[in-house]
């Protein structure tokens, strides 16, 4: 509390983002954890909350005739701009509301003060919701060709990856250990997926960039690898995909890291997929977010925007990558070609995501495995990619914003698909930057522990399980051939749309007034009715045929 | 045999090949054999489980030919913006070929259109041709008001030829003035009624521009024609359909604008839509930008940016926009013109009834805009349609207006899904049947030519295909619910999507989203199908217990 310079300005104008004519008069109050902007006309209390952890930033701007401006932008792309008449109190609302958006401790959280009237018996059964190992036995794990490792157990060979990680039976602990000394961070190639099918027994790795720079290699490393191919009978080679384009790459070989000389590795394609770094991401979103922000554009402003901004270029290549994968995997179809079944590994989460969504993740259920295995226990950097905490400002990055996006490019061109919907990618997606839950706090598991996460706040998964109707698609079926097997996604330029319901979520004008989806998710609700009565009548019904007849 | 089809055998240098090979994309190959005749290229496999191949000449918009060794290769492309590969063995017969469809494909002669051949495989229930007479949409009007009167004064299309013989002008105006003002407007295009807003009594006129000329010439007669749609008191818009300086332009070929000295009770709004040469660049740039193989979204994003198509449907919509605003929410009478009044004028009028009147989005609703907006109202639909975007030869009076019109209703569908009873399809089908189509609705350039070359006598109206059960089910949209409210469509960049149903019909497969529809509509079948169910249940048990006297003993 001892932020808040001023907790209430009254007669505070909010003006509407199109048309500045359109405004709004009342009350803003800031709280500890919000800011609340209470509309004061007669008659109608509407009131607009606006969480601190979502503050992305607050600008005043110059003073003008009518009060001092205000601009708010938020990191669920949301934009406000009041109009404060008294410049002192804009001051005082600047300077809190800078302080507030900003913790500078993770005890400062939203989540660790976030109480709902939830018992702490069911709090801590959130948590026990989700049970990565149950999905890693679902894979089939441990087997004879992938085990537990041990090796990982109080962070000590790598402290961004979690302590429980599977590795080939064949690799030791002085082979892991070699391999991680000679990977960024200690991020040595563990499993991520493996295909649960008999048939195939592909399984995608994962690991961080190799210390290679010019000259150097690493036996282990190269051992490692080794195991990673031999893990897989009938395959006799496999692909090592590298997510950067090729010219990164290479610049990084300077600064002593790089990538793995192909001479070293035997039995290895090697393929760069051209993803970019995290500040052309973040430099990319910046510019497609000021198209977004623009009053009244022109079509001509909007797609040059568009272009330049370079974010739809950035969202092709990451699906490309992960179809690629896709593609790959499914030439090698063991049937087919039993020789030539190939492994993957890769550097990035992103790319291993969107190969499982194109390949078996459809259900609900699934994309939170998905998301808390790939993403939070392989130790995605939330904290400094959404700016949780204040930090370097160069740290942050969109990049969860675009594997949520990609998730939706798909979902438009597979509309039977997937069980969740648009609401529910654009919930979670406010929940990564909102820290209102436990998940994504921290940058990896050691934080989290540190942190008690665990003992101390909620989890996201069982709100939105719990919620889980709200964010059903109706077009979903679990039978129908669109959720079997693999999603030929397109990739060509068409196929990629502008994702408005994310980026211009707030402005309500530009969606359709009219939502097939929830049309079709009340005519099912009646339908379910309808099936409850329909049974009921015929008991009855059958109550008088069994009735003597008199 | 009759002289035409003497034509088309001397025109068939070869009939029929076998053997020829048929790419379609996202369809497997098929070969068969290609047969020639008057109004269609035919390839059949003569296996029963393939598909067969109908092609109009009509729908050809060019053919390239080239070959490999002697094994040719004829790329043909289509106004409905498919393009189809046929693989033929042997030159001289891929040549025989190719020139047959180049003849065939671009026959001048109205009369010896297809629809002038057809004959009709099913039972005409209602004949099209008289569904929607303009003293029937009169009738109409007349509940409403008594302010207006059907003039025959273009019975003859003498006084305007774009016009048809009936057109609504006030009452209290004879044909005597009318042929006045029909002097002082492009075209003879003297204002008339578009559309009457029932909830509060204002109207829509349109016309072709005044011919002011550079010294300002009025007329009366005109002012005071537009001036009786005036309430007491009150003010009215003139949109312009173009831009300020475009208008001035005009004076110096004799049109012109209303000038406000002679018309103070009028505001005067200029649009910039642009006209048919600009639109049909529009369009060949679109097209080509969406055929575009390099992959690349830089150039995807700059050709599709540098195509102009998205500006020109956000321009058309604006401005319908517009017009709507003046009418329901300023409560003002308006009159739309351009230049001469026949394609972004109606453009305009049409889409404003779209997004004023609940009866103009249902499907005979939409059928009566068309006729009365577009077939009715002069729209040159030979003209316009005569060449698609593949055409190599130089455009002339060819452009995508009618086009535009339907991408914008779908562009209004795509935010009101329910509120449409048709769905995509039906306006797919139009934009298909405006281009190439076995019925004469489409054929000619005006009321007068139709008459002149007896389409209804000779030719079947699409809408008697259309309104059929069977079709009908097709063309309705399961999620309609009729919405009796004014709709406003944002016209945001953001809210205006890429026609891909026209678009990229045929560069991306549509199976997932085909699926997708039917999955919808299996949902409320389904639903509708318990329903009835339910009801019947209660019926019988209502009556199970009326007839059953021990159930009521307690």
């Amino acid at each position: 509390m001892e932020h808040i310079r001023l907790p209430k300005v009254e007669n505070v104008k909010l003006l509407d983002r199109i048309s500045h004519r359109r405004r709004r008069v009342g009350t803003l109050y800031l709280t500890a954890t919000h800011t609340i902007f209470v509309e004061s006309e007669a008659g109608v209390r509407n009131e607009t909350w606006v969480l601190h952890s979502l503050v992305c930033s607050v600008d005043k701007l110059a003073a003008t005739p009518s009060g001092c401006p205000l601009l708010i932008h938020c990191k669920n792309f949301q934009v406000l701009h009041f109009i404060i008449s008294k410049e002192q109190e804009c001051h005082d609302i600047h300077l809190s509301l800078q302080r507030l958006s900003q913790p500078e401790s993770y005890d400062e959280l939203y989540c660790f003060s976030y109480k709902p009237n939830v018992d702490e018996k069911e709090r801590r059964q959130e948590w026990d919701f989700l049970d990565l190992k149950a999905d890693y036995s679902r894979m089939g794990l441990p087997s004879s060709l992938w085990k537990l490792s041990p090796v990982n157990q109080h962070y000590k060979v790598s402290d961004t990856y979690p302590a429980d990680l599977f590795v080939p039976e064949s690799a030791t602990p002085p082979v892991i250990v070699g391999s991680s000394k000679f990977r960024s961070r200690g991020r040595f190639p563990a499993l991520s997926y493996y295909s649960p099918l008999a048939s195939s027994q592909a399984a995608i790795c994962r690991s961080s960039q190799p210390l290679s720079g010019f000259s150097a290699r690493c036996l282990e490393d190269e051992q490692m690898l080794e195991a990673i191919l031999r893990s897989n009978p009938c395959s006799d080679f496999m692909y090592v995909v590298d997510t950067r384009p090729k010219l990164n790459a290479i610049a990084n070989r300077a600064a002593g890291k790089g990538y793995e000389n192909e001479d070293n590795y035997s039995n290895i394609k090697f393929q760069f997929v051209g993803i970019e770094n995290i500040h052309v991401m973040r430099n990319s979103q910046q510019k497609m977010l000021e198209v977004c922000e623009l009053r009244s554009p022109s079509m001509s402003d909007f797609l040059e925007g568009l272009e330049s901004s370079g974010w739809l270029k950035h969202i092709k290549a990451v699906l490309d990558a992960g179809i690629f994968i896709a593609k790959v995997s499914l030439e090698a179809n063991p049937h087919c070609l039993p020789h030539r079944c190939p492994q993957y590994w890769f550097r990035c989460g992103f790319v291993c995501v969107l190969y499982l969504l194109c390949v078996c993740v459809k259900p609900t259920s699934s994309i939170f495995v998905l998301i808390e295995k790939d993403w939070v226990s392989f130790g995605h950097k939330f904290s400094h990619r959404c700016k949780h905490v204040v930090g370097d400002p160069k740290e942050v990055s969109p990049i969860i914003d675009q594997l949520l996006e990609c998730v939706w490019q798909l979902m438009e061109q597979f509309p039977c698909a997937f069980e969740f919907n648009e609401r529910f990618l654009i919930t979670i997606h406010n929940h990564f930057y909102s820290c209102q839950f436990g998940n994504f706090i921290g940058n990896n598991q050691r934080e989290r522990i540190e942190l008690r996460v665990h003992e101390r706040t909620h989890s996201l998964w069982s709100y939105l399980w719990a919620n889980r109707t709200d964010y059903t698609n109706p077009l979903y079926r679990p039978n129908h051939s669109q959720t079997q097997g693999l999603l030929r996604a397109s990739t060509s330029p068409y196929s990629f749309k502008f994702w408005k319901g994310l980026y211009n979520r707030f402005d309500h004008g530009m969606h359709p007034r009219q939502s097939v989806e929830d049309y079709l998710r009340a005519i099912q609700e009646e339908t379910q009715q309808l099936e409850e009565q329909l049974s009921s009548h015929t008991q009855v019904g059958q109550g008088y045929a069994d009735l003597p007849q008199a | 045999m009759s002289t035409e089809i003497m034509e088309f055998a001397e025109l068939i240098k070869t009939p029929r090949v076998d053997g020829v090979v048929l790419h379609r994309p996202f369809m497997p190959t098929v070969e068969g054999t290609l047969c020639l005749t008057g109004h269609h290229l035919i390839l059949s496999s003569r296996q029963d489980n393939t598909e067969e191949l109908w092609l109009l000449h009509s729908n050809i918009d060019s053919i390239e030919k080239r070959f490999v060794g002697s094994l040719g290769h004829i790329t043909v492309k289509c106004k409905d913006l498919r393009v189809i590969q046929l693989e033929i063995t042997g030159m001289e017969e891929c040549l025989n070929i190719a020139s047959s469809i180049e003849a065939l494909s671009t026959l001048d002669l109205v009369s010896l259109m297809y629809p002038f051949f057809y004959r009709p495989m099913f039972e005409v229930i209602e004949d099209g041709w008289n569904s929607f007479l303009p003293q029937n949409a009169f009738k109409d009007l007349e509940s409403m008001t008594d302010e207006w009167r059907l003039s025959e004064v273009n019975k003859d299309f003498s006084l305007c030829p774009s016009y048809p013989p009936l057109v609504a002008v006030p009452k209290d105006f004879d044909d005597e003035t009318l042929k006045k003002v029909a002097t002082f407007r492009h075209g003879g295009r003297f204002p008339v009624l578009s559309y009457y807003h029932k909830k509060n009594g204002m109207v829509m006129m349109r016309a072709g521009q005044p011919l002011t000329g550079t010294n300002g010439r009025r007329c009366k007669e005109d002012e005071k024609l537009i001036n009786a749609t005036l309430r007491p008191g009150k003010r009215g818009y003139i949109i312009d359909t173009r831009a300020i300086n475009v208008a001035q332009q005009a004076k110096a070929r004799g049109g012109g604008f209303e000038l406000e000295a002679n018309y103070p009770q009028w505001r005067r709004i200029h649009k910039a839509i642009e006209r048919y040469n600009v639109l049909q660049e529009s369009l060949i740039k679109l097209v080509e930008a969406c055929n575009d193989q390099s992959h690349s979204m830089d150039r995807w994003l700059s050709k599709l940016e540098a195509s102009n198509w998205q500006t020109n449907v956000k321009e058309i919509l604006t401005t319908a926009c517009l017009a709507a605003q003046c009418i329901d929410r300023e409560g003002a009478s308006v009159l739309v013109h351009g230049t001469e009044g026949t394609d972004s004028t109606l453009q305009v009028t049409s889409l404003a009834q779209i997004i004023l009147d609940p009866g103009c989005r249902t499907v005979k609703g939409f059928q009566s805009l068309v006729e009365r907006e577009w077939l009715q109202a002069g729209h040159p639909f030979q003209q316009r349609c005569a060449q698609s975007a593949f055409s190599n030869s130089k455009p002339r009076h060819e452009a995508p207006v009618f086009l535009l019109f339907l991408d914008c209703v779908w562009q209004i569908l795509r935010q009101f899904p329910c509120s449409f009873e048709f769905n995509e399809s039906f306006l797919v089908l139009l934009f298909e049947h405006a281009y190439a189509s076995q019925f004469g609705t489409f054929l000619g350039n005006s009321a007068a030519e139709r008459a002149r070359l007896c389409l209804p006598e000779k030719t079947v109206s699409l809408w008697s295909w259309v309104n059929r059960p069977q079709e009908l089910e097709r063309l309705t949209n399961p999620l309609y619910e009729p919405n009796s409210l004014v709709i406003w469509p944002s016209v945001a960049p953001q809210s205006l999507l890429l026609w891909e149903g026209v678009f990229l019909r045929w560069n991306r497969s549509s199976k997932c989203l085909d699926e997708a529809y039917e999955e919808m509509v299996h949902i409320i079948e389904y639903n509708k199908e318990l329903q009835t169910k339910v009801n019947s249940l209660r019926r019988q048990l209502a009556q199970l217990e009326t007839e059953d006297p021990l159930l009521h003993t307690p």
